[in-house]
């Protein structure tokens, strides 16, 4: 006998849970098929971080506000774990008055947004956060900015999903898309078939992967994310999410409204080659985060490698150079593990949302640079989108066929 | 001594039921019980637990030691201070 199932969600990420919540409070028949187990990927990997400053005008933005809203009602009213979701405000910290000057005109752009950051002098960046280096001159900060734990958050998801309805195959690799005169039918599993009207494409930054399965190409690609954690500072940090004022060129300088994204922009028809391949030093992006726990999470870099999970010993050495140049105490202590994880990257650092035109019933949530500022805004989206024929707002700017322009 | 409130993870002080519990749950795996309680996510890296933890899961889910799934075993080996990663000593 066929399993039988109203809708197959291939990804048990943040996307693919918070999706299979919102779903099952709407219709019975939720499966989630996971190839490994819940957040095993990006999703419990990642920094949990519910940016606004680094968000796009649009879309990007308006997902981020309303996930933000969403995680604090999700919080008090839906999840069974304490997913550590703080509202304790991101700052960008910097050290010259150039980087000054560029981010006093990004932050005014993004005022006329809406975004309630602003730039905040010495005294009160330290005051703010006293383990910064004294050579830190000021910030941008934003208070309105949340961390959350993304495995746990991830997890919460899933559980309000299943007291729902929800099933949850973990273990179960999806191997390929049954499809009868342009609608989808069903999923093949390494575990059966599953017989199915919808199958939702949450596989992240293997999204790629599963839509070749329906003989569709998707130009999202794994960028790769080296992170390491330190065991817990002597001198506890406030817990707010520290980034590093980057290096600002001439050109940002001149024109600030190019400083106002950390958006790699491909043209629509980039491919895997269009991919940037730069100097490592180039691709280290310094992100501190304070955990609860007291260990601090330290990232980043940006490659474009393929699925390659390795870490560099050279770019770990890299990320802390520049990480004890904001928080100096953490030369006093020891790394306690390091890891690389896959965010999906697309060409305009926009999700992909919504229904190909090829095929009836496969649907797109994956491409999500930013997962954790946008899930539960996505979910509610693709649930009614599924339910009712109909978004709560439009999803143009993050449709699969902006790519074919 | 096997009390419920014993410390199996010491460097994250989890408690044998908190990790029980977990595995009622359905986190078979050392990875499940690790990213649920924390369990082996301190300094010594599941070096101490892991065998604990193993026998829990054994027990509880009804599993040979044998079959379950390895943990991820992520660098380094043991804890490297940040000053040798910093001056970029063969630490790795």
């Amino acid at each position: 006998v066929k399993e039988k199932a109203n809708v197959v969600i291939v990804g048990g990420g943040i996307i693919g849970s918070s999706l299979a919540y919102s779903l099952a409070r709407r219709i019975s028949g939720i499966v989630v098929v996971e190839r490994d187990g819940i957040g095993s990927q990006a999703s419990g990997s990642n920094y949990g971080m519910v940016w606004l400053q680094t968000r796009l005008a649009g879309l990007d933005l308006m997902m981020a506000r309303r996930s933000l809203e969403m995680y604090e009602e999700l919080t008090s009213e839906v999840f069974d774990l304490d997913i550590e979701f703080e509202k304790k405000g991101g700052m960008t910290v910097f050290r010259t008055v150039e980087q000054k000057t560029v981010m006093e005109r990004v932050v005014q752009e993004q005022q006329k947004l809406g975004i309630p950051v602003r730039v905040v002098d010495a005294l009160e960046t330290h005051d703010l956060e006293p383990a910064l280096a004294p050579e830190i001159t000021g910030a941008t900060y934003c208070p309105e900015e949340a961390q959350l734990n993304p495995i746990l958050t991830t997890l919460a998801f899933a559980r309000a999903a299943q007291r729902h309805g929800a099933i949850f195959k973990t273990g179960t690799e999806v191997t390929g898309i049954r499809t009868e005169k342009g609608r989808v039918t069903g999923v093949l599993t390494s575990q059966g078939e599953i017989e199915t009207p919808w199958v939702v494409n949450a596989a992240g930054a293997w999204a790629r992967r599963v839509a070749q399965m329906a003989f569709l190409e998707l130009p999202i690609f794994p960028q790769r994310l080296q992170s390491l954690v330190t065991e817990p500072l002597a001198q506890r940090l406030l817990h707010r999410v520290l980034q590093g004022g980057r290096m600002v060129s001439q050109e940002e300088i001149d024109h600030p409204e190019k400083a106002l994204s950390f958006a790699i922009k491909l043209s629509p028809d980039a491919d895997e080659k269009s991919l940037p391949v730069e100097p490592l030093e180039d691709c280290i992006f310094p992100f501190l985060k304070p955990t609860r726990s007291g260990n601090m999470v330290i990232g980043t870099t940006s490659e474009f490698v393929g699925h390659d999970k390795g870490v560099l010993p050279k770019a770990l050495s890299l990320m802390m150079q520049r990480a004890v140049e904001i928080v100096p105490q953490l030369k006093e202590v020891h790394v306690i593990r390091t890891w690389a994880n896959f965010v999906p990257f697309t060409f305009d650092s926009l999700p992909v949302l919504g229904r190909v035109p090829e095929l009836e019933g496969f649907l797109i949530a994956a491409g999500h640079a930013h997962a954790m500022s946008h899930a539960p805004a996505t979910a509610e989206a693709l649930a009614e989108l599924i339910v009712n024929n109909q978004p709560p707002f439009p999803l143009e700017e993050a449709s699969p066929l902006r790519f074919r322009q | 001594m096997r009390d419920a409130e014993e410390f199996v993870c010491r460097c994250e002080e989890v408690k044998r039921e908190t990790i029980e519990q977990v595995i009622k749950e359905g986190a078979l795996s050392l990875n499940a019980v690790k990213r649920l309680t924390r369990a082996g996510m301190g300094l010594c890296q599941g070096r101490t637990c892991r065998r604990l933890v193993s026998r829990l899961i054994a027990e509880i889910g009804g599993k040979s030691r044998e079959d379950l799934p390895p943990p991820t075993v992520r660098p380094p080996v043991r804890p490297i201070p940040v000053r040798s990663l910093i001056k970029g000593e063969d630490v790795l």
